[in-house]
């Protein structure tokens, strides 16, 4: 699938750069880029922009990564919006079912072109 | 896998896929790297302890040209401290899920700069290992108890 808008949710500006990059390297260059530090500020991103995908890291102040995910699954209207989760200690399998449905899946950090095309890929 | 060894795969994998540079363990190391900056992370889960990466100028410098692709003079200080900060964060996280194989859940604090390491520990506690990056010093202390610090959020 092709993703046209995208949300990356990090505290770190270098993060959202580094994934930004990973992404365009990826084949999403022509894709538009929104940011938010945290997981409320994508929140009230979301409320006027609707995005095709979602990329956050899970340690954030005011509102981390998980109570993101939970807040988009229990809203009909971003429940159905794909998140993949980044963060550098993301790596175990057995974190993909605390998320629920609508992560795609977790990637550790650091990232590569290649890590994200094969994370979206599955 | 011991720590020694989750530590040398941490820090060589974060130092070549994020900033493209070679870290290799310098076991003779020839002295203390000068003081340039130290960043600072707390492990809470499922380890109490601390990572702390002490970076000459000359690697601070390297480290954020190579992730940034700029010159560092046309950064911003918060710039140069979130790049350091998202380094460590990296580090400390490969290094938790490596040594805490077949935990669950792993936790961080968030990561700070330091400019006196004893401004948040007694350094005493702290294990050194050091490592040549890019051809400089560059040490990194841990300390590292098992038993998590909360309840591993």
């Amino acid at each position: 699938m092709r993703y046209k808008k995208i949300l990356v949710v990090d505290d770190s500006a270098t993060s959202r750069m580094i994934v930004r990059r990973c992404l365009e390297m990826a084949g999403y260059s022509d894709a538009m880029f929104l940011e938010a530090s945290d997981g409320a500020l994508a929140l009230d991103l979301l409320e006027t922009n609707p995005v095709d995908l979602i990329v956050t890291d899970l340690k954030m102040p005011r509102m981390d990564g998980r109570t993101l995910v939970k807040k988009l699954q229990s809203n009909p209207a971003t429940s159905d919006i794909p998140v993949l989760v980044v963060s550098s200690v993301a790596g175990c399998a057995e974190e993909h079912g605390v998320y629920g449905s609508n992560v795609v899946t977790a990637v550790q950090k650091p990232l590569s072109p290649a890590k994200l095309m094969h994370a979206l890929e599955e | 896998m011991d720590i020694s060894q989750a530590l040398t795969e941490a820090v060589g994998s974060t130092f070549a896929n994020l900033a493209f540079m070679d870290a290799e363990p310098d076991f003779a190391h020839p002295g203390e790297p000068s003081p340039g900056q130290i960043i600072a992370i707390e492990f809470l889960h499922p380890l109490d302890g601390y990572l702390m990466l002490h970076l000459t100028a000359e690697t601070k410098q390297l480290i954020i040209e190579n992730i940034h692709g700029v010159d560092w003079e046309s950064l911003s200080g918060s710039e140069v401290d979130d790049c350091l900060m998202e380094l460590t964060n990296i580090m400390a996280g490969n290094f938790l899920v490596l040594i805490g194989a077949g935990e669950h859940r792993y936790s961080l604090s968030l990561p700070q700069v330091l400019y006196d390491a004893s401004d948040l520990i007694d350094e005493d506690e702290l294990v050194d290992h050091y490592f040549s990056v890019n051809g400089q010093i560059t040490r990194v202390s841990i300390k590292y108890l098992p038993g998590s610090k909360n309840s591993g959020s």
